[in-house]
């Protein structure tokens, strides 16, 4: 007897091979599933001695685990003893922040980026937020001993970018910067009357200089898309 | 309980490991790669939101190929009520091939729960159980539509060679 089985086989292969799985992406499932939260606005945290000038944005992801980093490549590995941030700097913001259920993980924090004079963290929380640290900051003491954070829901696509501007004093450039979803390649704003364009490395851009006017910022996609976040 | 249900963690995997075979499947049912992602898309989030639903009587995976199968039906409607008819057959030829082979000959003549048993069986390699899981039919069914498509094809085979 013939054994058909395998013509059957090769014969649908050659009509349909496998297809790639570039276009698999679970949270979108969990997005149609609706099991994002509701949207939290990014909202500064309270860091002794520092003012955070500005912090706009983002979106939503899922929260377990440290999903608050879905899309965000760099951030997703393993710790590392560079990635830890100062226990005393984290005893101060979880001081500040006492009695407001912020729940850092101080096992999440990843350094995705260094600057000349920052070191941007991203961190979980318990509830799923994802958090953006700004440590070392220049303070107005000439010490590299401010910080700054925020805090909200995890990037999304249609809100991609978090934003956060430092400033030690007005007569001091600012510095501001966020941190992106994989498919952002640079962001745009308004900064000093000018269209600044910053582009993005490693899930990081940054700008030295004027403060972005507030509701500007645009996200560019790998695909030559644009999109406005506020 | 997780914030996403317990069998979060499992559809996920499952998502990630076999998504390439949801695919294939959906798209052969739709017609195209893009309504086929869709459907998958919608097919694994109706399994997360029913998740309760699933009361383990038979293995996870084609209680999903069942969402997502009809996920791929459901899209397949839509498409023609809008007077978008999806490939012939159900069937996409990649390969933009127009040669008829008895395999596809076959395939084509077959009614659309038995075309969906031989995608079953040979696009998401599951077993009879599972197919009958996954289309809600008993397993004598699958056995006996793989059974008559094998003779089919056996028959046609021979009558070349005559």
């Amino acid at each position: 007897m013939i054994d058909v089985e395998p013509l059957i086989v090769s014969e649908l292969e050659r009509l349909l091979p496998l297809p790639a799985g570039g276009r698999a992406d679970w949270s979108d499932v969990l997005r149609r599933a609706d099991f994002v939260p509701a949207r939290r606005r990014w909202r500064p945290v309270l860091v002794t001695g520092v003012v955070v000038a500005a912090l706009v944005g983002v979106g939503v992801a899922i929260a377990a685990g440290f999903g608050a980093f879905n899309g965000i490549s760099t951030a997703q590995r393993p710790q590392t003893p560079a990635d830890k941030i100062d226990p005393k700097l984290l005893a101060e913001i979880n001081a500040a922040n006492k009695g407001s259920g912020l729940g850092l993980i101080p096992g999440s924090a990843r350094l995705v980026r260094r600057l000349p004079n920052a070191r941007i963290y991203a961190v979980a929380t318990k509830d799923g937020q994802l958090c953006v640290l700004a440590a070392r900051l220049l303070n107005n003491n000439g010490k590299s001993d401010a910080a700054g954070m925020g805090c909200g829901s995890p990037l999304t696509q249609s809100e991609p970018s978090t934003a956060a501007t430092f400033a030690r004093n007005q007569s001091s450039p600012a510095i501001s910067w966020g941190i992106t979803l994989d498919s952002v390649t640079a962001v745009s704003f308004t900064a000093g009357g000018h269209e600044v364009t910053v582009p993005v490395e490693n899930n990081v851009w940054a700008y030295e200089g004027p403060a972005p006017t507030h509701g500007t910022l645009t996200a560019h996609f790998k695909d030559g898309s644009t999109k406005p976040i506020g | 309980m997780p914030a996403n249900g317990p069998l979060a963690g499992e559809l996920e995997d499952l998502y990630r490991g076999r998504y390439r075979y949801f695919l294939r499947l959906a798209t052969v049912i739709v017609g195209d790669e893009a309504s086929g992602h869709d459907a998958v898309q919608d097919g694994f989030a109706q399994a997360l939101r029913e998740q309760q639903s699933f009361r383990g009587e038979g293995p996870l995976e084609a209680w999903v190929w069942r969402t997502v199968v009809n996920a791929a039906l459901a899209s397949r409607r839509r498409r023609v009520a809008r007077r978008e008819p999806p490939e012939a057959a159900g069937i996409a030829n990649a390969n933009g091939d127009a040669g008829e082979s008895a395999v596809r000959t076959w395939v084509a003549a077959l009614p659309e729960r038995q075309r969906l048993v031989v995608y079953l069986r040979y696009y998401a390699d599951l077993d009879y159980r599972s197919i009958a899981d996954a289309l809600g039919i008993e397993v004598g069914t699958v056995s006996a539509t793989l059974s008559s498509a094998h003779q089919a094809l056996r028959r046609s085979m021979k009558e070349v060679e005559r």
